[in-house]
């Protein structure tokens, strides 16, 4: 019933007064807000009470929400600021901030997120390759990792994702392309993806 | 080699930046240029790789609370946009009957009316959702007013409405009218969660609506005003680690079938009654499906039983303050009470 709704028409429901509505909101996003999270910090323990208080902004603030604003851009710019705001007031990571502008700051050190146990489904071979993907993906500096999650994940847009991390589109495209370098350098070095036949490195990303 | 200039252009092009006349021209160069080939094969292969990482799951925890939170929210704002919201089936239901539901009406109204909004602490429990045994409590008529000052204490409210008994009569003649209403805001899967104690309790409406039945001067424009502040305070909360009150739920067990799954939830504790306090026990089944088949709920002498339809309905709050959980998965994440 309400699972095929957009999430603006769920939103508009529950300014209406229907909590059931924000049920099947939360339903949809939890997971991929918590995975942007546990992905962004490093930290399950930390992801989990950032995300819950993701949806608690979204509780609070529901009555302000407009229907222009996309409630899915809305929810992971929460995210992200709150990941922010977090990291900043606890300096979690004294050598990392998330908000660097620049691309040869400190790298980010964290651990990669333990995988939750590869699905009964999955081929061994997958379920060997993941650990290293998310090893990948976490040795990214935080900037253009929550770039990349944000875009290949969580499917935002480049101007929404400007708008979410407050640096303009351009930045955010110039981080995107130097995230899947790095990702796909990576990658080759690990054996994961053909190697770079004798690819310059870099310097001419805008 | 990778020519120098295609660098950023293979990046676009992988990444879906180019436009399509462009990236037409650079794949057409790419098929005949091995270097720049196999650049973009590692490339998309690694975005693939990378963008296809599966979500990692959210735990439950943490999400009962949310949820709590949403339907005070939800309720306040019924209440301040459709003061018409019907008081639900156990304001007219069973032993409590109706004088005494008048009763807690004006019970709530008066606790709620000037203390808002609470203040943070009490926050915390109608983000639980959990009523204090006071508020609860549900006087009988004549004893209405002392009760009604001892539940206030300090908070000291200024009456709101002045001439209880004069509502009760009238009350009684709109019985059926809040019936319907009652029926269709059951249907929209809300419980009322009245809360005492400077906690305003997102349910204001249904006490409009039985003062406003009764004649009793109390506008649908005061409701709201009433509603909103409530709103307010219940989202200004943000630490969850309080508890709320024990005395409904002492003790709490997991039921669970040979394959582990959870088939029901039996919580105990004691229920405030005019007398005192009466034992509780809640007993809640769900189906393998993890839905919530039905529930007997135990009061005292009094025992309610809420049924399959009842619970698909989302009339899930058989006596004020006790709340059933709609899903296994709901009762197994509940927010911790008296545990620990």
């Amino acid at each position: 019933m309400a699972a095929d709704q957009t999430d603006e028409q769920l939103m508009r429901r529950f300014q209406r007064g229907e909590a059931r509505a924000f049920e099947t909101l939360m339903l949809r996003h939890r997971t991929p807000v918590y995975s942007f999270l546990l992905r962004l910090t490093g930290e399950r323990t930390r992801a989990e009470d950032l995300a819950q208080e993701t949806f608690m902004r979204l509780v609070k603030g529901a009555a302000t929400w407009e229907p222009r604003a996309a409630v899915r851009t809305w929810l992971f710019t929460i995210a992200r600021n709150l990941a922010v705001d977090a990291a900043r007031r606890q300096a979690f990571r004294a050598t990392e901030s998330l908000d660097a502008t620049s691309i040869d700051g400190p790298r980010a050190r964290h651990a990669p997120p333990a995988a939750t146990g590869p699905g009964p489904d999955e081929e061994a071979e997958a379920a060997q390759l993941r650990p290293r993907l998310e090893a990948a993906l976490a040795s990214l500096p935080a900037e253009q990792r929550e770039v990349f999650l944000l875009r290949e994940h969580a499917g935002l847009s480049f101007p929404e994702i400007a708008e979410a991390t407050g640096v303009n589109e351009n930045t955010v495209k110039s981080r995107v392309r130097y995230a899947l370098l790095a990702l796909r350098e990576r990658l080759a070095a690990d054996g994961v993806v053909a190697g770079a036949a004798a690819a310059p490195r870099g310097g001419d990303a805008p | 080699m990778i020519h120098q200039p295609r660098r950023d252009e293979l990046l676009d092009l992988a990444l879906g930046l180019l436009e399509p006349a462009q990236a037409r021209a650079l794949e057409a160069h790419s098929a005949g240029c091995d270097a720049c080939r196999a650049e973009l094969a590692a490339l998309r292969q690694t975005r693939q790789a990378l963008g296809g990482l599966p979500p990692i799951e959210a735990p439950e925890r943490g999400a009962a609370v949310v949820l709590a939170a949403a339907r005070q929210v939800a309720e306040a704002t019924r209440a301040g946009r459709r003061p018409g919201w019907a008081a639900p089936r156990w304001l007219w239901g069973g032993s409590i009957g109706l004088a005494g539901a008048a009763a807690l009406a004006v019970l709530l109204l008066r606790l709620s009316g000037p203390n808002l909004p609470g203040p943070l602490s009490d926050d915390r429990e109608a983000l639980l959702g959990q009523a204090t045994p006071a508020a609860t409590a549900a006087p009988p008529a004549g004893d209405a007013p002392a009760s009604l000052d001892e539940v206030a204490t300090a908070k000291a409210p200024a009456p709101l409405v002045a001439p209880q008994a004069e509502s009760f009569a009238p009350a009684r003649r709109a019985k059926k009218a809040v019936g319907v209403r009652g029926a269709q805001g059951d249907a929209l899967g809300f419980v009322a969660s009245p809360t005492a104690g400077g906690a305003p309790p997102a349910a204001p409406a249904p006490r409009a609506e039985l003062a406003a039945e009764a004649k009793v001067e109390l506008s649908s424009k005061r409701a709201a005003r009433l509603a909103a502040p409530a709103a307010a305070a219940a989202a200004r909360s943000d630490s969850l680690a309080e508890r709320a009150p024990c005395r409904l739920e002492q003790r709490r067990r997991l039921v669970r079938g040979a394959d582990g799954q959870v088939t029901g939830r039996v919580r105990e504790g004691r229920y405030p009654a005019p007398g005192g306090e009466v034992p509780l026990s809640v007993e809640e089944r769900f189906g393998p499906d993890g839905r919530l088949l039905g529930a007997t709920v135990r009061a005292g002498e009094r025992r309610i039983t809420v049924s399959e339809a009842d619970a698909a309905a989302g009339r899930l709050e058989p006596l004020p303050g006790v709340v059933l959980a709609r899903t296994a998965a709901e009762a197994v994440s509940a927010p911790p009470r008296c545990e620990r």
